[in-house]
């Protein structure tokens, strides 16, 4: 959703427009929703008490996007030393429905796939949860962490490559 | 006959340089110094010599392209003065800079045997394409005779050959 | 002549030229190797998007009604409403308290650095890129660490300044916004 260049926006309405999106890719990188949620407020509030304005809602979801990833890296990092990854993936839990066998499949898939996200190396999670759950494109991710868009190519495939090396150990359903 | 020979062999030295360069330095060197260039600084200054009214009576730009944290330095040598700017440009997560002025001035009078060296650091947070101002010498207070200043005017844009979105 | 798979990643996610797209679109037509690039590709991105939640629509409410508590200007009257019908006499010590520092920063103030403004933030100065460096892809680093040891150059640029007068120091040295400057002329 392309909102363009305006002068005078409100509070509000960068709110509407980021607030999904930046949701989307908090939890993704931590994976509580609870805490998704205090991380996105953070980054609002921040937001909202930036001195210099930013010229655009464009602009300013980059620089949401931007702080609340480094926020959400951040827990994920004081978090990490706390509590073992895997169990919390655990806990997390998909609900499984005790019907169909491709619905118990589906679900064991999530999980083993979000455990490999979890497990790649940052610079290419980053990306990965950008273009796949954040829905960007390769400029607006380029914008967001500052790199060109040929990095953001090179690193969406990498992530991509490693991915399937790492869930093609495991029989998985392919969809 | 003879001059397309030469313009021929000139553009085979070039292309093979061209080439030779690639091959030596590999696409390693190419990739990272087009990234470098893609996220490098354009450090704009107006220098300008200023009399005691406010008047300009002289002024030189100058425009050169760096990257975060790598400075440019500005040399203005006059009769009886070297002042020289040495101007870094920290860009933050929030596309804004912070600039940072590093003045020395080596001065003397022509008519003594005298020199001083003076120094001076600043900073200053600025958003893109705002313009400082950076007084090597301080600014003018008594305008009762023909006084004359410096002064560096400092803007640092991004180096997009894109301007829009 | 096949296509790396950077080049076909890019494809699935629509970011080619046109030209180029239309170039690799017709190679996939009679190449098995390729096609299977990128049926793989398409098969990660596919589990990983699986993976992707909905966001609720009751969670943005809840967000936003938890940031609108916490930046309205209605709760600062709160405060000031709440203590002046707990203590008069304590608000009004606190104010002449906070004219009296104000007053003696500003006071400070004119023997120091003029632009000093009292309450500046410090933070604003400082600056480290650790968190948010410039992060260069290069698969041999040592090679291209020399090639940057060898052309690291300074940047400079030298100018001579008219004659024939003295220039003469006229004060501290002074950096400020250009905006800032000519509104205290």
């Amino acid at each position: 959703m392309d909102v363009g260049e305006d002068q005078s926006y409100t509070f509000k309405e960068v709110y509407d427009a980021v607030f999904p999106v930046l949701y989307k890719v908090v939890y993704h990188i931590i994976r509580e929703k609870t805490i998704a949620e205090d991380l996105c407020q953070e980054a609002f509030i921040r937001y909202y008490n930036k001195r210099i304005p930013l010229p655009s809602i464009n602009e300013s979801r980059y620089w949401l996007i931007r702080v609340a990833k480094n926020l959400a890296f951040n827990y994920r990092k004081r978090k990490v030393r706390e509590t073992n990854a895997v169990d919390k993936l655990k806990q997390e839990g998909v609900k499984v429905q005790p019907d169909t066998q491709d619905n118990i499949l589906k679900e064991e898939t999530i999980t083993v796939v979000k455990k490999a996200v979890d497990n790649l190396p940052v610079k290419y999670r980053t990306v990965l949860i950008l273009k796949e759950y954040g829905e960007l494109n390769y400029k607006e991710i380029a914008k967001i962490l500052h790199i060109s868009e040929n990095n953001v190519k090179i690193r969406i495939y990498r992530a991509r490559v490693l991915l399937e090396k790492k869930l093609n150990r495991d029989d998985l359903h392919v969809f | 006959m003879l001059q397309s020979d030469n313009l021929i062999k000139k553009i085979f030295v070039v292309v093979s340089l061209f080439l030779f360069h690639n091959l030596v330095y590999g696409v390693d060197i190419n990739d990272a110094l087009k990234y470098l260039e893609e996220n490098s600084l354009n450090i704009k200054t107006i220098t300008r010599v200023v009399d005691e009214q406010g008047l300009t009576i002289w002024n030189a730009n100058m425009s050169k392209i760096t990257i975060s944290g790598k400075s440019v330095k500005v040399k203005l040598q006059g009769v009886n003065i070297l002042v020289i700017t040495d101007i870094t440009p920290y860009i933050r997560y929030d596309n804004t800079i912070l600039l940072v002025s590093q003045g020395e001035v080596w001065i003397g009078s022509s008519e003594s045997d005298e020199m001083n060296h003076y120094s001076t650091i600043k900073s200053l947070p600025v958003s893109m394409g705002e313009s400082a101002l950076f007084f090597p010498l301080g600014v003018i207070k008594a305008v009762d005779r023909k006084i004359y200043n410096i002064e560096l005017e400092i803007q640092v844009n991004p180096n997009n050959r894109d301007s829009g979105e | 002549m096949c296509f790396d798979g950077q080049t076909l990643s890019a494809f699935l996610d629509n970011e080619l030229e046109s030209s180029k797209y239309l170039i690799v679109k017709e190679h996939l037509q009679s190449c098995s190797d390729c096609q299977k690039t990128i049926d793989l590709l398409q098969s990660v991105s596919s589990q990983v998007k699986l993976a992707n939640n909905q966001v609720e629509s009751f969670t943005k409410e809840t967000v936003w009604t938890r940031l609108s508590h916490s930046t309205s200007p209605g709760r600062g009257l709160d405060f000031w409403h709440r203590a002046f019908i707990i203590s008069p006499t304590l608000m009004i010590s606190l104010s002449f308290l906070f004219i009296a520092i104000l007053g003696a920063s500003l006071f400070f103030s004119i023997f120091n650095d003029s632009s000093s403004f009292p309450f500046s933030n410090n933070a604003d100065l400082s600056f480290e890129s650790e968190k948010y460096p410039l992060e260069i892809p290069v698969d041999n680093v040592e090679k291209v660490l020399a090639y940057f040891n060898i052309h690291d150059e300074p940047l400079e640029f030298y100018m001579q300044l008219p004659g024939p007068s003295d220039f003469v120091i006229q004060g501290e040295p002074l950096f400020l916004k250009k905006t800032d400057y000519v509104a205290e002329r």
